[in-house]
């Protein structure tokens, strides 16, 4: 046996060596914390209640940030031309897409060509546009900054992964909020799976990112009407660009949202996003979300 | 070109923010426990205060859970992060000063050739942790976390502020030093 085998044998040996063995508490300490936890997220929430009520709330400012955050480069490559608010924490940007010359910002210079390889000061009408490689690039708004990156780049690092259940009731288990579920479907379409967004490698479940945003899928086969919910309060604020066709309905008296094939409705605090990967047609829409209950 | 920068514009204002539910402290709890136990009893040495080190750890992690970036590191690597933090602040706090009587490792080694033997036929693994008392802190520090979790030399270097390579040196030089210590008591 050389040096490296008997090292790697006796970094084995130690490994299973397990003193936890001698704890004897370990259920009444995870009473505790799951206690101290409970404490925690009272506090925190009683916090956010008291926030709330002030006239001018943390929403309120964190909206506004959020609106100029668009207009940054928003007013470049869009012009806003109205905002809509729903509720306290959701906001949709109106924009109509601008076809003037606009100058690259500062940020950017230097990293923007044409197909020939000459480096664009303006951004081109057609706006596409090339890295000093050649390859189509995109450019990419993240937390108040612009970059640049091909479209595999960036559908690598923005998808997010999910955690699937296919178990509904399990799945709807871990959501903060009550769930309501269409008693209506278009014909052929049945539940399919419940997602999270989080690390499917990571069993323990504690690298999902929030018990916030839940996407319930149903499916008749071939394509899929997806149920995204938003559960609305201090932390998951939203905006959401939409054209100027957006148009308000009422959905058995509450207000809802229809554009470009999606419907949104806020219901006991959750945004309830519903679109179809095939366009389901805006009638359908509609019944679905009259039938939630 | 403006569709993918729509898409960016919905996720950038739509990510989902870090939060911690029964669930997940559970789950947290029950997967991670004996590593985070196991390694602050190759650092301390006493079973009381491991456990109530092991509980102030999943504490932090309760009140700091907000901050732990998934893609920055494992969970694993956090919490064994939060745990260096405890050990040592509990051992600045005793005062401690890690001294093992010599007569205790030479009563408690037994009579082997070969120290990875002394290791399995030692009942009482304290001897182990005594010897370790020996190494240099950063020594100590790294073959703990080699011995009771599964991170990799990047994550312990992450954690620690070191390189890679420093501590691939490390834990290889330090092993070899830990053997011998063992061989060298049990004459």
């Amino acid at each position: 046996m050389n040096n490296d085998d008997r090292n790697n044998e006796f970094l084995k040996m130690c490994r299973e060596i397990d003193f936890s063995a001698e704890s004897m508490n370990q259920e009444k300490n995870l009473a505790d914390l799951k206690n101290m936890l409970e404490t925690i997220n009272n506090e925190r929430t009683a916090k956010m209640n008291k926030k709330i009520k002030r006239p001018v709330t943390i929403a309120a400012v964190a909206a506004m940030i959020l609106c100029l955050s668009v207009a940054v480069y928003g007013q470049e490559l869009w012009r806003i031309i109205k905002t809509i608010t729903v509720g306290q924490y959701f906001e949709y940007n109106v924009v109509e897409d601008s076809r003037e010359f606009i100058p690259v910002p500062e940020e950017l210079k230097g990293q923007l060509f044409d197909k020939d390889g000459n480096e664009l000061d303006v951004f081109p009408e057609d706006r596409v546009f090339y890295n000093a490689n050649g390859e189509e690039i995109g450019i990419i708004y993240d937390g108040g900054k612009c970059r640049v990156m091909t479209e595999e780049e960036f559908n690598a690092t923005q998808i997010p992964k999910e955690f699937i259940f296919e178990d509904f009731d399990e799945g709807r288990s871990y959501f903060i909020s009550d769930v309501l579920t269409p008693e209506y479907l278009p014909e052929g379409y049945m539940f399919s799976k419940i997602a999270y967004y989080g690390d499917p490698e990571d069993k323990s479940r504690t690298n999902m990112y929030s018990n916030k945003y839940m996407n319930i899928y149903y499916s008749d086969g071939e394509n899929e009407i997806v149920m995204k919910l938003i559960y609305m309060d201090e932390t998951t604020i939203s905006g959401s660009k939409a054209s100027k066709d957006i148009e308000e309905i009422s959905v058995n008296g509450r207000e809802a949202f229809i554009d470009g094939g999606r419907l949104d409705i806020l219901l006991n605090d959750v945004l309830y996003r519903i679109y179809g990967n095939d366009d389901i047609g805006r009638d359908e829409l509609v019944k679905v979300a009259e039938s939630l209950k | 070109m403006e569709v993918y920068i729509n898409r960016a514009l919905n996720i950038s204002l739509e990510k989902p923010k870090n939060e911690m539910d029964k669930y997940s402290l559970e789950a947290m709890y029950r997967q991670y426990y004996k590593n985070v136990y196991n390694y602050i009893s190759f650092r301390i040495n006493n079973h009381y205060d491991s456990e109530d080190l092991a509980n102030s750890v999943f504490e932090n992690a309760i009140r700091k859970f907000h901050t732990y970036k998934p893609e920055c590191a494992p969970i694993e690597a956090w919490l064994i992060g939060i745990a260096k933090n405890v050990v040592t602040d509990h051992l600045r706090s005793k005062k401690h000063t890690v001294f093992t009587p010599i007569e205790d490792i030479l009563g408690l080694a037994s009579p082997s050739d070969r120290p990875e033997e002394v290791v399995v036929r030692n009942e009482d693994n304290r001897a182990l942790i005594q010897a370790m008392s020996k190494l240099k802190d950063k020594e100590r520090q790294i073959l703990s976390m080699k011995f009771s979790t599964d991170l990799k030399n990047h994550e312990i270097a992450g954690i620690l502020g070191m390189s890679e390579s420093n501590v691939g040196v490390i834990v290889h030089r330090s092993i070899k030093k830990l053997m011998k210590l063992l061989e060298k008591e049990r004459v």
